[in-house]
C-alpha cells in the first residue's frame, strides 16, 4: 500500500496501471476481429462476443457463445496493450485465441474436448 | 457400462489469466482425470473474482453441461484467493466429506494442506469440487477423492 500525506493526515492512494487505455482499446478490437476471424475459419457457430473487465487481476474477459456453448477467455491489459504495435505480442495472443477457437470447434463437433 | 462423465477443469489464477504464468495444474487435473470413464467438456482460466467464478460454476452446473467441475487454484489465506466462497455462494449442499479426505491425505505428505481452505459441494446434479492452485497439491488432493468419484456422481444422476 502507498501512503500518501497532506495536512498531516495520510491517505492510502491506489496505484494505477501506467497503461495506455486508447491502446488496450485498440488491442481489444484486435483480438475480437481475430476471434470473428477464426471463428469463421473453423465454421464455430458464434452467437456472441461480450466483454467485462476485471480491474483488480488487470485483465479483459471476453465471453464467447456459441454452438459450443459459452466460454470465456481472459487476456491481460498489458498484452492488449503491447499487440497494438508489437508483432510477437500479436502472436503469441493470436496463438492464445486460436487454441479457444479450436477448442470451441472440438467441442462443437464432438460434444467434448477430450 | 459405467456412465462416462463429463467433466469441467476451471483453473483459477489471476497470474494464469493474464498469461504470466504458464497453467500447468489445470492440464495436470485434466490428464488424471482421463483414467476414469471421463469426457472433458471444457477448460478455462479465470481470473480470481468470486463473481465470475460463481458465474462459471453456475453456467455449467445449471446448464446440465457437465456432471463434475473440478476447480484449481484459490483455495489458500491470501487475500485474493476467494474460489471457496465464490463455491459456497452458489453449491445447494455441502459435500464436507470430500474435502475432509483430501486435507487427511495431504496432510499425511505436508502440514501446509492444513491451509486448503477447498470447499465441496452440489449444484443441482452436479459435484463441484475445490483443489488447490499447484501442481503437487492438485493432483494429490485429487488422488484422495478420485476412487470415490464415480459413485458420488452415480448418486447425484439417481
Amino acid at each position: 500500500m502507498i501512503l500518501f500525506r497532506i495536512n498531516n493526515l495520510t491517505y492510502p492512494i491506489r496505484m494505477t496501471d501506467n497503461l495506455d487505455q486508447e491502446k488496450i482499446t485498440a488491442g481489444k478490437d484486435w483480438a475480437e476481429s481475430e476471434m470473428r476471424h477464426l471463428v469463421i475459419e473453423k465454421a464455430v457457430k458464434l452467437h456472441s462476443i461480450n466483454w467485462n473487465e476485471s480491474a483488480d487481476a488487470k485483465v479483459w474477459i471476453a465471453t464467447i457463445k456459441s454452438a459450443a456453448g459459452e466460454h470465456t477467455i481472459a487476456l491481460s491489459h498489458s498484452a492488449l496493450e503491447k499487440c497494438a504495435d508489437d508483432g510477437s505480442e500479436r502472436a503469441a495472443l493470436r496463438e492464445k485465441i486460436r487454441g479457444l477457437i479450436g477448442d470451441l470447434a472440438r467441442i462443437e463437433r464432438r460434444g467434448y474436448l477430450r | 457400462m459405467a456412465k462416462i462423465i463429463r467433466a469441467v477443469v476451471l483453473t483459477i489464477s489471476d497470474s494464469a489469466a493474464r498469461g504470466e504464468r504458464e497453467d500447468l495444474s489445470g492440464p495436470a487435473v485434466a490428464v488424471q482425470l482421463l483414467s476414469l470413464n471421463v469426457e472433458i467438456v471444457a477448460t478455462e482460466i479465470i481470473a480470481d473474482e468470486q463473481d465470475q467464478i460463481a458465474a462459471r460454476l453456475t453456467y455449467y452446473a445449471d446448464q446440465g453441461l457437465a456432471d463434475l467441475i473440478l476447480t484449481t487454484g484459490g483455495t489458500g489465506f491470501s487475500s485474493r484467493d476467494i474460489t471457496p466462497e465464490a463455491t459456497r455462494a452458489v453449491i445447494e449442499r455441502e459435500a464436507p466429506g470430500l474435502a475432509e479426505l483430501m486435507r487427511i491425505e495431504s496432510l499425511k505428505i505436508t502440514p501446509l494442506a492444513a491451509l486448503s481452505r477447498s470447499v465441496c459441494g452440489i449444484r443441482r446434479r452436479v459435484l463441484i469440487v475445490n483443489l488447490p492452485g499447484s501442481v503437487r497439491g492438485a493432483t494429490e488432493n485429487l488422488t484422495a477423492i478420485i476412487k470415490i468419484l464415480p459413485h458420488a456422481i452415480a448418486l447425484l444422476a439417481e
